[in-house]
């Protein structure tokens, strides 16, 4: 169900890519309250579009409108990240923000992230589980609107992985739109109300509801069936159907 | 001895003042893992400073050329997949830049210039006028290192969150880059190359093996750095020594005892075991 809260960022017909389009007509709004699970193999172009929604890159066509004043989280790749630099915890929280003011948000994103033990315990030290949840505790920092995730599941353990879905779809019911970039379907769960399902060597970019985007028939070619959007308790989610009548959630 | 110390103290003076900024960005060469960006940038320099005596210009003036140049080539072909891979360019520039300062100096007016001062520089040649000017642009770059600390830290540890949140990448790395490029090229002609790669790499690797906290690290550097550069220079007073060369040595000392310090607190019980 989609919540139809206030508009923060509007795609229309917009191409991205480095030099030649990547992606092109892509059609998406992102509310408040929405959120999105943002799905391709690799390669698909999901961090370009990313980065383009982030302001990193310009489209290279269309129209991309951001809300004035909207505060956007960031969660990038792990691999990403200088993360042999002498930095603590709570210095990698802290440079989450432009300015050294809000040091007690600091201290609230850490605790949320049951983090408040590792504050001053060096981030190269962290195990993959920790730095993410330490990256996602430095995104919270400035209290975003939007929360965009690069891969948040890779390099963690299921452990890892579980806790933050949770949390995901917390902060999600207290109002944060969450973008969430995922080549793990498993990912998709029925807390994501949008998908935007995207494939640059297929051309593929669609975005709509779980109903609308995996048909039976597109799933079908995708994965050559057995897989399946079935409804659970809560909500519409993706399961391989193994036999007659039995399910297993993806 | 101190006497003779005392002597030297113009060029003791001179590498006390380049390696304290040396040392400091060397942690952050080091944890980006440009370790060979440094010594390509201090090729670029001596190459630079060869050209000066047909250029008819400061050699000062045409290494800060050469090494801007440098560093603007490298920030263009940034991410992307060029003909090379990035470090196979970081290898042939120094090859180039080395044959061309050879070829450089032979041809100069001055005549050719050693081996040894290629490498090693010419500290004993370091006059008080090198010093104040060493001086000026060492608190120069040092302001700048203060005021911009959290911003180089900042888009060292994640650029593109940084850009996200609004940090001027580029001109954080421009800042960064040309303080680097200002310091090499004013101290180049004093340390030659392997001294000023020296005083980047050596004392950062030994803080940065000793601990993970960042004061201790950026702090310890350039401590490991200006005690060496002491070190060094008495040793080549006490045994007649090249000061250059035994800058170097004294440099690998630190480096040398935090290895060691490493392996006795490893082999201790694992409870008292910590990984910096």
């Amino acid at each position: 169900m989609r919540p139809g809260g206030e508009n923060l960022i509007t795609l229309e017909g917009v191409a991205v890519g480095f030099g030649r389009p990547l992606l092109s007509g892509i059609d998406a709004r992102v509310c408040a309250g929405d959120y999105w699970g943002i799905f391709g193999p690799n390669g698909a172009g999901k961090t370009t579009l990313i980065k383009t929604v982030l302001g990193v890159l310009k489209p290279l066509a269309g129209r991309l409108d951001r809300k004035p004043g909207l505060r956007v989280g960031y969660v990038p790749q792990l691999s990403t990240l200088g993360d042999s630099l002498p930095l603590s915890v709570r210095q990698v929280v802290d440079l989450g923000a432009l300015d050294l003011r809000g040091l007690s948000q600091a201290e609230e994103a850490l605790a949320r992230l049951g983090l408040e033990g590792l504050a001053e315990a060096p981030f190269a030290s962290l195990s993959g589980g920790q730095r993410q949840r330490v990256m996602v505790a430095r995104a919270l920092h400035r209290r975003p609107d939007v929360l965009v995730l690069d891969e948040p599941g890779n390099n963690v353990d299921l452990l890892t992985r579980h806790a933050l879905m949770h949390l995901l779809r917390d902060l999600n019911r207290e109002g944060t739109a969450i973008l969430l970039v995922t080549h793990h379907l498993g990912e998709i769960g029925p807390e994501v109300n949008r998908i935007l399902w995207l494939d640059a060597r297929e051309g593929l970019c669609l975005a709509g509801s779980m109903e609308e985007v995996f048909s039976d028939d597109r799933l079908k070619a995708a994965y050559g069936g057995g897989l399946a959007l079935v409804q659970g308790p809560s909500g519409p989610s993706l399961a391989w159907t193994c036999e007659e009548g039995e399910v297993d959630r993806v | 001895m101190f006497e003779t110390l005392f002597l030297l103290k113009w060029p003791l003076a001179g590498v006390l003042v380049a390696a304290l900024p040396l040392a400091y960005y060397g942690v952050f060469l080091l944890e980006r893992r440009m370790v060979f960006v440094s010594v390509t940038l201090a090729q670029a320099a001596m190459a630079g400073a060869a050209a000066a005596s047909f250029l008819h210009a400061d050699p000062r003036a045409t290494a800060f050329l050469a090494t801007s140049l440098v560093i603007a080539a490298l920030a263009r072909g940034r991410g992307e997949r060029g003909f090379l891979p990035g470090d196979a360019v970081l290898g042939v520039l120094y090859v180039v830049l080395g044959g061309v300062t050879v070829i450089l100096l032979s041809r100069s007016a001055h005549g050719g210039m050693d081996e040894a001062t290629l490498l090693f520089g010419s500290l004993l040649g370091v006059v008080r006028s090198d010093v104040w000017v060493l001086l000026v642009v060492g608190a120069a770059v040092g302001a700048v290192a203060l005021l911009g600390h959290r911003w180089f830290l900042a888009t060292a540890f994640d650029p593109e969150t940084s850009e996200v949140l609004g940090y001027r990448v580029a001109l954080v790395e421009a800042a960064f880059f040309g303080g680097l490029g200002l310091m090499l090229s004013v101290s180049i002609r004093l340390l030659g190359v392997l001294l000023s790669f020296a005083l980047l790499v050596l004392p950062a690797a030994a803080a940065r093996s000793l601990s993970g906290r960042s004061l201790a690290v950026f702090v310890g550097a350039q401590a490991a750095a200006a005690g060496a550069c002491v070190l060094g220079t008495a040793a080549s007073v006490r045994y007649d020594l090249p000061t250059g060369a035994a800058i170097c040595l004294a440099l690998a000392l630190p480096l040398a005892g935090a290895w060691v310090v490493r392996r006795v607190r490893d082999s201790g019980p694992p409870g008292r075991r910590r990984s910096p």
